[in-house]
C-alpha cells in the first residue's frame, strides 16, 4: 500500500481494486475513488500545467469547483478534454492524460512562458497584438492558441448517445449534504413529490468528508440511512451524478445526469448522459459552500490544497496529500483538518493561523500533539521544484522561518455556493458576519438553506433544511411535522485574510487562468474599478471553473487597491451552466438522421419500390425522380419524366400540398375577406385559383379554392406554407371575425392526392373510374371538381393542372394511397404511364411560368408576380390597404419576367444578377435576379423566371445574367414568363 | 375498381422487439374511425343534446375523453372534439355528418391519424423522455387528454383506464406522415426498458 493511503474504512471499497493509467503509467486504486484521490494515493501530485505560464499544478479541491486538475479523459473518439480529476469516478481501465504540457507534464517546454511572465500580464493580448491588424487571425491567434489553451477535443464523431427527459416535482432539492437531506426527508415524509439531485456519486456532501455525529451515529452512516429512507418512498426520486446546471424562468431547471460516465462505455440502450428539464413548484438550494484560498506567494505549487479538500481525502478516501502537512488557516474550521490528519497519524508540523488569538480549546487540542502553532502568522512563499518542499512562515514578530512540508492545507474561509442563486438575475447580499455574499432576493419558488445560505454549522444546516422542507411541502398541500436531529455544536469563528501583502513570488488569485494579485493591481492602475470589468480585463473568474475558488479574493484585492470595502464591490452574476455541459447532451437524440422528424407521403413505400430518389423538402421526404435501370444521369431521368407527361401521361404524389376544409354558414363571406380575388362567384362544383395576401400586402400564398357543396370549401396551399396559412386563417376566424360561423379543419393528412397529367390522362382515368364518374369535357370541364366512390370510400376528383397539360388530381383517403397508385400504374401501363417526381414538376411549372416558393418569397406583391389582374377592386380583403402603398407600384420595382439565354446551350442559374447589357458590373447597376431556372427538355434549352426592373417595357431586350458564385456571365433575352402553350389550350383538351 | 384496398402499418411493417420486450408495449390501433367535430356558432347546446341522444356521451368541456358503447369524444379545444369509433365501419363518419349537421361541422380524419396504444411497467419513464408534460398518476388521470409536442411532432395523447395489473395505458395520436419518426422515437425511448411493437393486423 502506498504511503499516502491511510488505514481505516472511509467510503472506498478495499476489496475492489481498479487499475488505471495516467500519462501512460499504470496505477491502482479502489472502487469509490475519484481520479484525484487515486492519483494522490499513487503519489502523483503534479497533474498538469497551467493555462498561461505552464506552471506545475496539482489538485486544489475535492469537488466540481476544481480549477487545476484538468485532464484529458479516455482516448480516441471518446477523448474528453478539461475533465476535472476531482469529478471522475474511477473505473477499471480508465485512461487519463495531463494536458497543456509538452513533451511531458514533468518537463514542459512551455514553462519558459513563466520566465516571460512580465510580458504575459493582464491585458497582454489587447496591447501587444494590436497591429498589424491582419496578423491577428493568421499569426497571433493560432500561435497563442497553441501555447495557451486547455485540452484537445476528439475530432471524431461522438460514438455515444444522449437523452433528454422531463421531471416534475413538488420539491426539488439541489444537493444532498446535511441541509439537503433534512429538507428532502421532511418534505418526503409529508408525502410531497420530492426530487433530489446530487452531483457526486456518493450522497451526503460533507457528511462523508468530515467527522460528525448525528443522533449518536456517525454522520456518514446517518446520511446513508437517510438516502435509503428517501429511496424507499414512492414519491421520491433520488438522482446521484446529476448536476443542476441552470435555473430558468417558470421554475424550470436544467440538469445533467451522468448516466454512464463512471463506466468504461455506456451499456447497451443506455445514454452517456441524460439532460433533464425539471419543473418544480418549490426548490431548496442546498448547494453548500465553497472554500476559498488565500492569495500568497507560490500558493499554486502542487501540494497546496484547500483544507476541507484535505480532510475529505483523509476521511472519505483515506488518502493524505502528504506525510508532513502544514495548515494555513483564517478560522476555526481549518483546524478540523489538522486534527483529522493528526488522528490519522499524519504529521502536522505547523499550524499557521492568521488571527492573533484563537479559542483555548483549539490550542489545548493542538498541544496534545507535537504541533507548532503560529498565531497571527502568514505564509509568504513556498518552495519546491515540481512539488511542495517548504513554506516560509512569517510570525507576528516579523521573523521568517522555513518549515519543511510536502503538503499545505489552506483554509481561507467559506463562501456560499451562489451560482444557481444568481441565474435569474438576483444580486447576492454581503454578510459581514461571515465575510461572504449570501443569496438574496430569491423568487418565492426558491430558497437557500445550510451553508448555501451562509449557515455553516451542521446543526444549522439540519435545522434550516428541515424548515425549508416543511415550507415547501406545505406549499404543495402536504403538512409536515418538523423533525430535529441532535448533533455536536461547533465553534466556527473566522476572520478573513484575502491576501498576504508581503508575498514573495507569484501569488495566484485565479489558478485556472493564471491571474495573480499583480494582475489585479495592474487592472486597477489602468482604471478598472468594477468587478465585471476586472473579470473581462484579467480573465479572473472565466474558464471551466468560472473562478469558483477565486472570485471573492479577487474582489477583495480590488477593494483594497481602490480603497473600498468588499461589500461595495458587489459580485458578478453567474450565468448557466454551473459546470461545463456537453453540447451532445443538449442536442440529445436530435442529431444525424434524428435531427428533425421526417414526414413520408402516403405512397412512399410504393415509390421506394419504383426506384425513387427522395429529397427533403422541409420535413417531407418526397420522390425527386424515379430512375429507371440504366439511367445514370438524373437530368436524363427528369427529361424522360417531363416528356412522358407532355406526350402521354404521368402520375405524381402531390399529397404534401396543404388542404384546408372550410365550412359554415359564413364560409363564403369569410373566404371573400381572405382572398384577394373573388370567391363568392365560385359555383358549387368548380375550382378557382386563389391568391392570399398578408396584412402588409405581400403575397402569402397561392392555391386553389374548390367549392364542394353549399357552404363547404376546400382550399389548397403550397407545401411549405400550410402551417402559415392555417395560422393566418385561424387568426382571421378567432380574432378578426369571431362573429362569422366558420369552422376550419386541416385535412392535409386525411387525403392522398395524385396528379394525373398528360394528353392521355382522361384515357387513364376512364379505365379506373368511368363507372363512378363521367369525365368528358362537358361533364367535368377544366377547373371543375366532383366526388366519387373509390375503393368503397369517398374520393374527390379535381380537374386542375400545374404542369399545363390536361390534368386531374385524384384525392383518396390516405390509407387507400398505395392501392390507388398501383391501380393507376396498372391501368396506364399500355399508355406508357410514368411516375414523376418534384424535379419534373418543377421543370414543367417553370415552362408554364407558374410562380412557386422562389417567387412567393414574402417580398413580392401580386403585381410583382404578374397576378395584379386577379386582385379584386370591388371588395375588401386582408392586405388590400397596404398593397396600395405607392412604392409597391413604382415602375422600377422588379417584376416577373421570363429569361432565355441567347446561346441555347448556355446554363442559366438561380440567384444570378440581372443587369442591362453593356453597363459595368456594380451593385448600382443591379436590376433584378433569376428566381428559378431549369433545363427545359420540351424546348431543348435552359429557361428561367426572374424579377426585373421595369419588366413590362423590356420584352425582347437583351440583358445580362451574372452569377459570381458560379462564375457565369451570359446574355439573356427578356421574354414573357410562359414558355410553353402560352394560350393555355392543352389544359382544356 | 373493386372495394378492396390493403391497409398496412404506418409505423413499422413488421412486429418488433427490443430487449425483454416487456417495459413498454406499443400496439398500433386499427379499425378506428375518427372525425373532427366543431360546433357551429350558437349551436353547442343543441349539439350536446343530440350527441347525448345518439351516443350516450356528454361532450366534455375540458381536455377530457369520455366514451360509451365504443364511441369516444375527446375535447381538443373549446367546442371542438375528436370523435373516435372502434370498428364502426366506413359509414361511421358519413352517418355522423348526417346526424349532426347543421349543428356541427364534421370532418373525417380517419386516415389523418396514426394511433399507438402504449402500456407497460416502464411506460411513464419512457414517456418522460418524449413529452414535456407531467403524466404522474395523480396529475394526469384516466380520461385526461393533452395536445403536446413529441420531438417536434404535434401529438394528441390520452390516458385510458389502467390495465388489470394496475399499469397505465395511454394512446398517442399523430399525423400519419409522422408515423415512422414517431415510432422510432418511442422505440428508442423504451429500448432500455425492453420494447415490443405489434403492427396493425392486415385485413
Amino acid at each position: 500500500m502506498s504511503v499516502y493511503r491511510l488505514a481505516g474504512e472511509g467510503a472506498i471499497q478495499r476489496d475492489r481494486t481498479l487499475s488505471f493509467t495516467f500519462d501512460g503509467r499504470r496505477h491502482s486504486a479502489y472502487a469509490g475513488d475519484t481520479l484525484a484521490s487515486a492519483l494522490l494515493a499513487a503519489g502523483v501530485h503534479l497533474v498538469g500545467r497551467s493555462f498561461k505560464y505552464h506552471r506545475p499544478r496539482g489538485i486544489l479541491t475535492a469537488g466540481s469547483e476544481e480549477p487545476n486538475a484538468l485532464v484529458e479523459l479516455r482516448c480516441g473518439a471518446r477523448r474528453e478534454p478539461n475533465t476535472r480529476a476531482t469529478m471522475i469516478e474511477l473505473f477499471e481501465g480508465l485512461q487519463a492524460c495531463s494536458q497543456n504540457a509538452w513533451p511531458s507534464r514533468v518537463f514542459d517546454v512551455g514553462a519558459i512562458n513563466s520566465l516571460l511572465s512580465r510580458l504575459f500580464v493582464a491585458g497582454f493580448y489587447y496591447k501587444t497584438f494590436m497591429w498589424p491588424a491582419a496578423w491577428w487571425e493568421k499569426v497571433y491567434e493560432p500561435a497563442i492558441r497553441r501555447a495557451a489553451g486547455l485540452g484537445r477535443a476528439s475530432a471524431e464523431p461522438d460514438p455515444d448517445c444522449y437523452e433528454k427527459a422531463h421531471a416534475f416535482c413538488d420539491v426539488l432539492v439541489i444537493g444532498s449534504g446535511p441541509a439537503g437531506l433534512a429538507a428532502a426527508l421532511t418534505a418526503a415524509r409529508a408525502g410531497a413529490r420530492v426530487l433530489v439531485c446530487e452531483e457526486d456519486f456518493l450522497p451526503g456532501g460533507r457528511l462523508n468528508g468530515e467527522r460528525h455525529e448525528i443522533d449518536g451515529a456517525d454522520a456518514a452512516s446517518w446520511a446513508r440511512n437517510a438516502v435509503a429512507e428517501l429511496r424507499a418512498l414512492p414519491e421520491v426520486r433520488f438522482m446521484t451524478r446529476t448536476t443542476v446546471f441552470g435555473v430558468y424562468d417558470g421554475a424550470t431547471y436544467g440538469a445533467i445526469e451522468r448516466v454512464s460516465d463512471h463506466l468504461p462505455m455506456p451499456p447497451e440502450h443506455q445514454p452517456r448522459q441524460r439532460f433533464w428539464k425539471i419543473v418544480a413548484r418549490r426548490t431548496v438550494l442546498a448547494t453548500g459552500a465553497l472554500e476559498r484560498t488565500v492569495v500568497f506567494g507560490g500558493n499554486d505549487r502542487p501540494g497546496v490544497m484547500l483544507a476541507a479538500a484535505v480532510r475529505t481525502y483523509v476521511n472519505r478516501y483515506r488518502v493524505t496529500p502528504g506525510r508532513r502537512v502544514g495548515l494555513f488557516t483564517t478560522g476555526d474550521d481549518g483546524w478540523k483538518t489538522a486534527f483529522d490528519l493528526l488522528d490519522a497519524q499524519v504529521e502536522v508540523p505547523v499550524i499557521v493561523d492568521a488571527r492573533a488569538a484563537v479559542g483555548a480549546a483549539l490550542l489545548e487540542q493542538a498541544s496534545r500533539h507535537d504541533v507548532q502553532v503560529v498565531l497571527g502568522g502568514q505564509i509568504l512563499s513556498t518552495a519546491g521544484a515540481r512539488a511542495l518542499r517548504r513554506v516560509e512562515v512569517l510570525d507576528r514578530d516579523g521573523r521568517v522561518r522555513g518549515v519543511p512540508v510536502d503538503a499545505l492545507a489552506v483554509a481561507g474561509g467559506w463562501s456560499p455556493n451562489l451560482a444557481l442563486a444568481t441565474h435569474l438575475g438576483m444580486r447576492p447580499r454581503w454578510d459581514e458576519s461571515i465575510s461572504a455574499h449570501v443569496p438574496a432576493d430569491l423568487p418565492p419558488s426558491l430558497c437557500a438553506v445550510g451553508a448555501a445560505a451562509g449557515e455553516f454549522s451542521l446543526a444549522g444546516a439540519l435545522r434550516s433544511g428541515a424548515a425549508a422542507g416543511r415550507d415547501a411541502a406545505r406549499t404543495a398541500g402536504f403538512d409536515a411535522p418538523l423533525v430535529s436531529w441532535q448533533t455536536d455544536e461547533e465553534r466556527l469563528e473566522s476572520s478573513p485574510l484575502w491576501f498576504v501583502p508581503g508575498s514573495r513570488g507569484k501569488a495566484f488569485v485565479d489558478y485556472q487562468h493564471d491571474v495573480t494579485a499583480e494582475d489585479v493591481a495592474l487592472a486597477v492602475r489602468e482604471g478598472y474599478r468594477s468587478a465585471e470589468h476586472l473579470k473581462r480585463y484579467t480573465t479572473l473568474g472565466m474558464g471551466t471553473d468560472q473562478g469558483k475558488t477565486a472570485q471573492l479574493n479577487g474582489h477583495a484585492l480590488l477593494a483594497a487597491r481602490t480603497g473600498r470595502e468588499v461589500a461595495e464591490i458587489g459580485t458578478i452574476a453567474a450565468r448557466p451552466p454551473y459546470t461545463p455541459v456537453a453540447i451532445g447532451a443538449l442536442a440529445a437524440r436530435e442529431r444525424g438522421r434524428n435531427f428533425r422528424p421526417y414526414r413520408l407521403t402516403p405512397s412512399h413505400r410504393w415509390a421506394e419500390t419504383r426506384g425513387a430518389v427522395f429529397v427533403d423538402t422541409g420535413q417531407w421526404r418526397r420522390a425527386q425522380w424515379f430512375a429507371l435501370p440504366g439511367e445514370s444521369d438524373w437530368r436524363s431521368t427528369v427529361a424522360r419524366e417531363v416528356r412522358s407527361v407532355r406526350t402521354a401521361v404521368g402520375v405524381c404524389d402531390v399529397s404534401t400540398l396543404g388542404k384546408i376544409d372550410v365550412q359554415g354558414r359564413d364560409a363564403a363571406s369569410f373566404l371573400e375577406r381572405i382572398y384577394a380575388n373573388a370567391v363568392a362567384t365560385l359555383p358549387v362544383g368548380r375550382v378557382r385559383y386563389g391568391l392570399m395576401l398578408r396584412i402588409d400586402g405581400m403575397v402569402l400564398d397561392d392555391g386553389t379554392i374548390a367549392h364542394l357543396r353549399d357552404g363547404h370549401f376546400l382550399l389548397s396551399s403550397s407545401t411549405a406554407h400550410v402551417a402559415q396559412v392555417m395560422r393566418h386563417l385561424t387568426y382571421a376566424q378567432q380574432v378578426l371575425w369571431p362573429e362569422l360561423d366558420v369552422q376550419l379543419t386541416n385535412v392535409t393528412e386525411q387525403w392522398a392526392q395524385f396528379a394525373i397529367a398528360g394528353p392521355l390522362a382522361r384515357t387513364l382515368l376512364e379505365r379506373v373510374c368511368a363507372e363512378a364518374l363521367a369525365l368528358s369535357n362537358a361533364d367535368l370541364p377544366h377547373m371543375a371538381c366532383a366526388s366519387l366512390r373509390w375503393l368503397g370510400r369517398r374520393a374527390r376528383l379535381f380537374r386542375i393542372s400545374f404542369c399545363g397539360e390536361l390534368g386531374y388530381e385524384l384525392a383518396v383517403p390516405a390509407r387507400c394511397a398505395e392501392t390507388t397508385v398501383r391501380a393507376l400504374m396498372q391501368a396506364g401501363e399500355s399508355l406508357g404511364v410514368t411516375p414523376y417526381g418534384t424535379e419534373a414538376l418543377g421543370v414543367m411549372r417553370i415552362e408554364k411560368g407558374h410562380v412557386a416558393g422562389p417567387e412567393i418569397n414574402g417580398t413580392t406583391t401580386a403585381e410583382d408576380l404578374g397576378l395584379g389582374r386577379l386582385v379584386s377592386r370591388h371588395k375588401d380583403f386582408i392586405g388590400r390597404v397596404l398593397a396600395s402603398r405607392p412604392a409597391l407600384s413604382a415602375p422600377d420595382r422588379p417584376a416577373l419576367v421570363g429569361l432565355r439565354p441567347l446561346d441555347p446551350h448556355a446554363r442559366l442559374t438561380s440567384g444570378a444578377h440581372l443587369l442591362a447589357a453593356g453597363v459595368p458590373l456594380s451593385l448600382q447597376n443591379d436590376q433584378g435576379f433569376v428566381s428559378s431556372s431549369a433545363f427545359s427538355p420540351t424546348l431543348g434549352r435552359w429557361i428561367g423566371l426572374g424579377f426585373l426592373s421595369r419588366a413590362r417595357e423590356r420584352l425582347g431586350e437583351q440583358i445580362r445574367a451574372y452569377d459570381p458564385l458560379r462564375n457565369l456571365d451570359l446574355p439573356v433575352e427578356v421574354v414573357r414568363p410562359v414558355f410553353y402553350d402560352p394560350d393555355g389550350l392543352r389544359v382544356k383538351g | 375498381m373493386s372495394a378492396e384496398y390493403t391497409v398496412s402499418s404506418v409505423f413499422a411493417a413488421t412486429p418488433q422487439s427490443v430487449g425483454s420486450g416487456r417495459g413498454v408495449v406499443a400496439i398500433e390501433r386499427g379499425g378506428l374511425a375518427i372525425a373532427h367535430l366543431a360546433a357551429r356558432t350558437a349551436q353547442v347546446q343543441a349539439l350536446r343534446a343530440r350527441v347525448r341522444e345518439h351516443f350516450g356521451i356528454e361532450l366534455p368541456d375540458a381536455a377530457r375523453r369520455v366514451s360509451a358503447r365504443g364511441v369516444a369524444a375527446a375535447g381538443i379545444a373549446p367546442q371542438r372534439w375528436l370523435m373516435l369509433a372502434q370498428d364502426a365501419g366506413e359509414e361511421f363518419v358519413p352517418d355522423l355528418v348526417a346526424r349532426l349537421e347543421p349543428l356541427a361541422t364534421v370532418v373525417e380524419l380517419t386516415d389523418a391519424y396514426a394511433v399507438l396504444r402504449l402500456s407497460g411497467a416502464d411506460l411513464r419513464a419512457s414517456l418522460a423522455k418524449l413529452v414535456p408534460i407531467d403524466l404522474h398518476e395523480a396529475q394526469f388521470r384516466p380520461g385526461d387528454v393533452a395536445q403536446t409536442v413529441l420531438e417536434h411532432m404535434p401529438v394528441t395523447l390520452w390516458r385510458l383506464e389502467d390495465a388489470p395489473a394496475g399499469q397505465p395505458v395511454f394512446e398517442l395520436a399523430v399525423a400519419g406522415s409522422f408515423a415512422g419518426s414517431l415510432y422510432e422515437a418511442v422505440r428508442d425511448s423504451a429500448a432500455e426498458f425492453g420494447f415490443r411493437f405489434e403492427p396493425l393486423a392486415q385485413r
